[in-house]
């Protein structure tokens, strides 16, 4: 009589038969869910207040700018001129597009660390660098997307309002399109990789969220103080410290307005220049990202 | 007692973990080093102003802020979401102590965070124009404005996970913003709550003083009522909200 | 009067008609029993309910319908309660930077433990001596339940609730629990255990409570339950050295509903054990086979289980 015991059971298994994305579609799925993740999309209605509000409060200038801009009719008052006013509503939304960055970097990055989920995806198609891009390049989709949506109105109500129609509004307008883009950039590197470096080293969403506003604000009011009102040697040079000053600075030069009270010009600073300082702390944050997730995945 | 001492000591732990605590204490010290490199060669008259407006709009404005909220905010909100609510819910304390217990530790532990800054603010004014008298204020300042952002944000993180950034919408918008357009909100400003006192408490405050309190005026009663409404507010609705709701 | 198995006599706990919905979704539906001195294990799929009701009768959890008593107290109101109360929930529910010990000791004091020597006691009924000055985030899950326990057990609890306490834990840690628990019921605590592990809840609970799909599926003993199920016919594995003759030998019998036979034996199903057992004997003597095994195949909890949830 035999001891070995043994059965096969057929529940129906059957393998995945469908198409295999590989690490492109991982990417490309980690990318959509970061997304979705911040703008509370696919989630419980309490999860898209904070993103919504927000983008709500960034809306809100351009609407009544624009609304009021189509019935006040052209020539009556240069204050509801929307011909100059990107610079304006960019700087306009320089506070609110910081507190939307200390909302998206942690919700992007933190969440997965918290709660175990990087082990497991970890054992996808997918490397640690892919997995900070998608989830880098939605951080830029969100923010960008958030600076974008004000600008976009504000370009309509400027095509609509040319006395030219609203045709040639849009062919006199075109040429901003390369502006807004260019400072949107300027604002997502000035806000975007410091908020990213700053998720992947802290543990706690709130605690994310409150250090990159301190350190922000901490560093603008620092950097007005010793710019300003110190006689340090090279002082000056702090201005660069600054990410909102730099940011509206370079804005202002996009635009071709001059504004001689900024803290850069007050440092004798070519706006150019700041551009690069951002690029460069900003380069510097990223790869500090890299290294944290390296160690982690 | 010895429950709520041991709960009281924990709490404490619990939000000044090492890290976590020099980071924030390192946030305290900035508007005092901003401070002192503005304000080299300078009379005593517009140091005093760099004081209050510096002291003022870093210390009271943002640093003290920033950490009342997150300590208020991970009161009760962190155990609730690191699952050890039941933990200390399953105990002979009565709610209500319970939730002033741990309103009491956010309390403590932010004003003693608040106070290096606050110390190190003085110090720095003190070693170079005198008027010690700043110290107490601003140290009362910064007892009033934690006190009150902490006993709002217990209930808020409490109830939600998004208390911080809400706070810090309500904080950088309304409070920067909004308030410093429309001086009749004043009132339910905080850290211009906190100002005020420090405005009672020191001797010959500065002019600019009054353009940062808007609507209200300097006055060491009116705070403390303040923060005591306050306080009783947070702990009853805290109360209930244990009471009510769900807390596993 | 005989009293219904889901309830005990002078319980120490009790479920009248409780409800629990959250929004849409119905976690406990109409729900009366009593717990009572001794181990009840409580038993049900994933989704049953089981942890609902656990933290409804700790108070941590609201009823939407019906009451729940606890040593004669509503447990969401009464604080003082918890002196008498401990709860080792499913989830951590630790503190990953504090040490074992610490946290033991942070349970006394919060619960007002007045020997000052039983945080030390506890740790090493659990066996945790050893590592309760490490930190807790470096403890295993088997470490962390055992810490869990002891900073429940510190407060010398009437009511002890334990929802899947054996996760995590391997054999030799199980069997020491599993005893401590027993130990627990001996000495006229009220002590529940929630757990998937049936054969272990089988070996330290001589009551169950089944719930599934949020509703009373069955209550009390194990063999009691089985017998209850009248339409479920009873699988007997007989061996023998004859099992096609003993099996149409058998068919004679009334006990037996159907016959399966295998190399070394038959299984009988049939809805009278007894007289299976009386006859099997007797008509194997008249046909010269030999008898080597009389076993109940689904008198486990297993298979009462099985046939709980299954049958639904």
């Amino acid at each position: 009589m035999t001891t070995d015991r043994g059965a096969v059971y057929d529940l129906g298994y059957e393998p995945y038969h469908g198409e295999r994305r590989g690490r492109k579609g991982a990417r490309l799925t980690i990318w959509a869910d970061g997304n979705r993740r911040v703008l509370g999309l696919r989630r419980k209605a309490r999860r898209k207040v904070m993103p919504w509000l927000l983008i709500a409060i960034a809306l809100l200038p351009a609407i009544v700018s624009v609304g009021i801009a189509f019935i006040v009719p052209a020539g009556v008052s240069n204050e509801f001129n929307l011909a100059d006013a990107n610079a304006s509503f960019f700087q306009l939304g320089g506070t609110i597009v910081m507190l939307f960055t200390a909302l998206a970097a942690p919700e992007l990055l933190i969440p997965d660390r918290r709660y175990g989920v990087l082990s497991m995806l970890s054992s996808r198609p997918l490397t640690s660098s892919d997995y900070l891009a998608a989830r880098f390049a939605s951080n830029i989709t969100v923010v960008g997307g958030f600076l974008l949506i004000p600008q976009i109105l504000l370009f309509i109500g400027q095509a609509g309002t040319d006395p030219d129609g609203l045709v040639q509004g849009i062919i006199n307008s075109a040429p901003t399109i390369p502006r807004i883009l260019a400072v949107t950039a300027i604002y997502i590197t000035a806000f975007v990789p410091l908020g990213f470096m700053i998720s992947s080293l802290v543990q706690r969403k709130s605690i994310a969220a409150s250090v990159f506003l301190a350190v922000i604000i901490g560093l603008t009011a620092f950097a007005e103080a010793i710019v300003r009102n110190s006689v340090l040697p090279g002082g000056r040079w702090m201005a660069l410290l600054a990410p909102i000053n730099t940011a509206d600075a370079a804005n202002n030069w996009v635009f071709g307005s001059i504004n001689n009270d900024s803290l850069l010009a007050a440092a004798d600073i070519h706006p150019a220049l700041g551009i690069a300082a951002l690029v460069v702390i900003g380069s510097a944050a990223v790869m500090v990202s890299v290294w944290q997730y390296r160690r982690l995945m | 007692m010895r429950p709520l001492s041991a709960l009281f000591v924990m709490s404490l732990r619990q939000a000044l973990p090492v890290k976590r605590t020099i980071i924030l204490v390192l946030i305290q010290l900035l508007p005092a080093l901003v401070y002192l490199l503005s304000t080299q060669n300078r009379t005593d008259a517009a140091a005093l102003e760099s004081f209050v407006a510096i002291g003022a709009s870093m210390l009271l404005g943002l640093a003290v802020p920033v950490v009342a909220i997150v300590l208020g905010a991970g009161a009760l909100g962190a155990e609730r979401r690191d699952e050890t609510l039941s933990f200390i819910a399953m105990r002979p304390i009565p709610r209500f102590a319970l939730a002033g217990t741990k309103t009491v530790a956010a309390i403590v532990a932010g004003t003693a965070i608040g106070l290096v800054g606050a110390l190190a603010l003085g110090v720095a004014h003190v070693t170079q124009y005198g008027n010690t008298s700043l110290i107490t204020g601003i140290g009362l300042a910064v007892f009033i404005t934690t006190a009150l952002y902490v006993s709002v944000l217990v209930p808020l993180g409490f109830l939600t996970d998004r208390a911080v950034l809400i706070a810090m919408v309500y904080l950088f918008i309304f409070e920067g913003g909004v308030v410093s357009a429309l001086p009749a909100l004043a009132t339910i400003s905080p850290w211009r709550i906190g100002l005020s006192i420090f405005g009672a408490v020191a001797s010959d405050p500065p002019p600019i003083i009054d353009d940062l309190l808007g609507s209200l005026t300097p006055s060491a009663v009116t705070p403390l009522l303040a923060v005591i409404v306050t306080f009783v507010v947070s702990v009853a609705l805290t109360t209930l909200m244990l009471r009510q709701r769900d807390l596993a | 009067m005989t009293l219904d198995p889901a309830f005990v006599p002078d319980p120490t706990i009790e479920v009248v008609t409780v409800s629990k919905w959250f929004g849409q979704k119905v976690a406990v539906s109409g729900l009366s029993c009593s717990f009572g001195p001794g181990v009840t294990g409580l038993l049900g799929p994933n989704g049953a309910g089981k942890t609902t009701l656990l933290r409804m009768i700790s108070g941590l959890t609201s009823v939407s319908n019906g009451k729940i008593t606890v040593l004669g107290k509503n447990p969401r109101t009464d604080t003082g309660l918890f002196s008498s109360m401990a709860l080792v929930p499913d989830e951590d529910a630790v503190y990953g930077d504090i040490t074992g010990r610490q946290f033991v000791r942070y349970s006394a004091a919060l619960s007002n433990v007045e020997e000052r020597d039983k945080p030390e006691e506890v740790l090493s009924i659990v066996a945790m001596g050893d590592a309760a000055d490490r930190s807790i985030g470096g403890y295993s899950k088997g470490m962390r339940q055992r810490i869990k326990v002891a900073a429940a057990i510190v407060t010398d609890p009437d009511v002890l609730i334990l929802d899947e306490p054996l996760n995590g834990t391997d054999p030799i840690q199980r069997a020491h629990l599993i005893a401590l628990f027993e130990g627990f019921g001996e000495e006229g605590r009220t002590v529940i255990v929630s757990s998937h592990v049936l054969e272990e809840v089988e070996r330290v609970s001589k009551r169950v409570i089944a719930i599934v799909d949020g509703r009373l599926a069955a209550a009390g003993s194990v063999e009691a339950i089985r017998a209850s199920m009248h339409d479920i016919p009873y699988v007997v594995r007989i061996s023998t050295d004859a099992p096609r003759k003993l099996g149409a030998a058998l068919f004679a019998s009334s006990a037996a509903v159907s016959i399966t036979s295998t190399n070394d034996g038959i299984s009988v199903s049939t809805k009278d054990i007894t007289t299976l057992g009386k006859d099997t004997p007797r008509i194997a003597s008249d046909i010269g086979a030999r008898i080597t095994g009389f076993r109940p195949q689904d008198q486990s909890l297993e298979s009462v289980f099985r046939y709980l949830v299954e049958g639904r």
